[in-house]
């Protein structure tokens, strides 16, 4: 008899976790099965109890760091004597006290049987833990009413009674009828017990005795927010019937960096004009700690840039965030009115601007010799072509010549408002779109976009 | 089993251990000690036995506001109150709540929070004490401050609720409704300490502190 009752259980394989689960993974797993193999949601199958048992041993031994130890280190039989907690409390913790009736009958909407208030308790939850699964412990202190000898009457309601009162003669009478309840004494209905001897009137009178248990909730992965998590039987008691139950109501609360829409995560990134042209690697923290390295091509601040032109992007804030201290360039660029100028740095003699123009080309060259393939192919979108939407004020391209031939085209797209009188300047917004069917590199640009030469040109095309 | 069927099955000596068994057991034995931001507890008030309640039956003077009792019974919802930071200071979930923090009681079923303001209460003609505001936002109102010795708020100590605002104490000095409400008790502020405004929490939910930390802070 002693020999057969301990075959040794493989904890770790009823659970369906790894040997190295943690114990949040413990508890998700014994609430899953708990579910699905409770008897009474198993009525046809004669092992279910035996499979319910083994389940909340395991879940005993491995939920407790020191029990674990031990029977990771000596088996089953190694666990000191003495299990303190009945399988039907574990279960009680994850479902409630009457749990057990969910899976088969939920429980009967009889008016006859009065049921206490429920309680609903807002559960406020990150995203980090909506995200990985977290178990919540709660400590519940309830009143639970203490049962004394004897019964009384409760429930009393009239009632039609049909009395025969010979062949053919019925009588119709009204009785009260009452249901038998036990005996209880609660403090909390203005019958208090009185004696002189505080203390023994206390054992003498039960009544509504508080009692407390732990019960542990589960967020689930990827759980929406204002899902409820019930607990049945832990919400208020009724003095003549079944107590409410506890409901958690998970409130997921806003995060400073992502966005749940559906099952996707959305964040905000600020960047600058060249990495919006250029594309860029950036590290982002993920929700579980774990970082990101992304390459993003193009990127959204609202809009899409290489050739919708229905949406805009004011970047003139972004130009303004980086000042290149250095570099003065040569640009030359292109009016429409095919009027081409050419503005050298006043710092620079001639020798040396023709220097500066090299620099580009051979930069440039560079890049294109040695990456041109691997770059069109990654980011095949730098080969869109552009579309001038109606409605653009102006546009103007600026070509930047290397060694005579045309290797790089910048067009720069302008919506201004109409200018008003007196106003000193428009109201502007930019577009500047790649036409060239090559790509360029961050450094290019930043050249290019030195702060105090672009606003020059800026002044200077409002001059005209 | 009763304590009069001990009398008759085992002697006297028997009688004065099972006694000293049942003293020791109710000792209460708490797996959490304290108070936490986010748990839902009913308030007792130590000297008149009776717990914060509210519903919805409005003051028929001063305020108008929906009303603050005291009531005996333990098992009524309307008596839960959800413990939660001061308006723009979520504190966590879980974390020990500080004697002198400042805190906010928001009543479970109407989503008032405990309130309190310049008019007088119907009865005893203290400062009068309401619920306010819709889904747990009211105003600076509703901000109170726990008082107790020690760092943190223990579910075994009794403490004070001294409204920031007005600096007045949550207090109950007997006074009693008659019709709807017979039998409840006024809830009232009043200024100066006693035994008069002394709560400790009894049933409830109270949430465990979390062991990791609920958020990455880094970016």
């Amino acid at each position: 008899f002693v020999c057969s009752s301990f075959s040794r259980r493989d904890f770790y394989q009823i659970l369906g976790v790894s040997r190295s689960a943690s114990i949040k993974d413990i508890k998700k797993a014994y609430r899953k099965l708990a579910m699905q193999l409770h008897p009474d949601r198993n009525p046809d199958d004669p092992k279910a109890q035996d499979k319910f048992q083994d389940l909340g041993a395991a879940y005993e031994v491995l939920s407790d760091e020191e029990k674990r130890k031990q029977y990771d280190a000596y088996g089953e039989e190694g666990l000191k004597e003495g299990h303190h907690s009945s399988h039907g409390d574990i279960f009680s913790s994850f479902f409630g006290d009457f749990g057990f009736m969910f899976g088969g009958n939920p429980r009967q909407q009889d008016r006859n049987i009065p049921r206490g208030n429920d309680i609903i308790v807002d559960l406020e939850v990150t995203l980090e833990e909506v995200y990985s699964g977290n178990f919540v412990e709660v400590v519940r202190n309830k009143p639970v009413a203490k049962v004394a000898s004897g019964k009384r009457k409760c429930n009393c309601r009239q009632e039609m009674r049909t009395t025969q009162l010979g062949p053919g003669r019925f009588q119709m009478t009204q009785e009260v009828v009452c249901d038998e309840c036990p005996n209880v004494n609660s403090s909390g209905h203005g019958t208090q017990c009185q004696h002189p001897l505080f203390l023994i009137s206390s054992l003498l009178c039960p009544r509504l005795v508080n009692e407390e248990r732990t019960l542990e909730v589960e967020i689930e992965q990827g759980v929406r927010d204002e899902m409820e998590y019930p607990f049945i039987g832990e919400g208020e008691p009724h003095i003549d019937g079944e107590p409410g139950d506890l409901r958690f109501k998970i409130k997921v609360m806003k995060h400073p960096v992502f966005e749940r829409r559906g099952d996707d995560l959305y964040t905000n990134v600020t960047i600058s004009l060249e990495e919006a042209l250029v594309g860029f690697e950036m590290d982002i923290t993920h929700l579980d700690g774990h970082k990101w390295i992304r390459i993003l091509v193009k990127v959204f601040c609202g809009i899409e840039l290489c050739g919708h032109v229905d949406s805009h992007y004011v970047w003139r804030k972004s130009v303004e965030a980086y000042k290149e201290k250095n570099s003065t360039p040569i640009i030359k660029y292109k009016w429409p009115i095919n009027q081409v100028l050419e503005w050298p740095s006043p710092d620079l003699n001639p020798i040396e601007n023709l220097w500066y123009e090299e620099q580009f080309c051979v930069e440039w060259s560079k890049i294109t010799k040695e990456s041109r393939q691997k770059l069109t192919d990654k980011y095949p979108n730098r080969l869109k072509e552009v579309i001038i939407a109606k409605g653009a004020t102006t546009s103007y391209s600026f070509h930047f010549h290397c060694q005579g031939v045309n290797t790089f085209e910048l067009v720069f797209v302008e919506f201004c408002k109409k200018k008003k009188k007196n106003a000193e300047t428009n109201t502007c917004i930019f577009f500047l779109i790649n036409k060239s069917k090559t790509f360029a590199t961050k450094d290019f640009f930043l050249k290019f976009f030195a702060f105090e030469k672009f606003k020059e040109m800026i002044n200077f095309r409002w001059s005209m | 089993m009763g304590f009069i069927q001990v009398v008759h099955e085992y002697g006297l000596t028997k009688l004065v251990f099972v006694l000293l068994c049942v003293l020791l057991q109710s000792e209460a034995s708490y797996e959490l000690n304290y108070v936490t931001c986010g748990s839902v507890v009913k308030l007792l008030n130590t000297r008149h036995n009776v717990r914060l309640h509210s519903h919805d039956v409005k003051y028929g003077s001063g305020s108008g506001q929906q009303s603050v009792t005291g009531v005996e019974s333990a098992d009524d919802a309307n008596s839960y109150w959800r413990i939660r930071g001061k308006p723009n200071h979520a504190c966590q979930r879980g974390a020990p709540i500080k004697c002198g923090q400042a805190i906010r009681l928001t009543h479970m079923s109407t989503g008032r929070n405990l309130h309190s303001h310049h008019f007088v209460s119907p009865l005893s003609g203290n400062q009068e004490v309401s619920a306010f505001g819709e889904s747990g936002e009211g105003d600076d109102l509703d901000v109170w401050a726990v008082q107790c010795s020690g760092t943190y708020w223990e579910r075994d100590d009794g403490v004070r609720f001294k409204h920031s605002a007005t600096d007045v104490f949550l207090s109950i000095t007997g006074e009693q409704y008659g019709h709807p409400i017979r039998g409840q008790k006024e809830v009232h502020g009043m200024q100066g300490a006693s035994s008069n405004s002394q709560w400790k929490t009894v049933e409830g939910v109270f949430i465990k502190p979390s062991n990791e930390p609920l958020r990455h802070d880094e970016l």
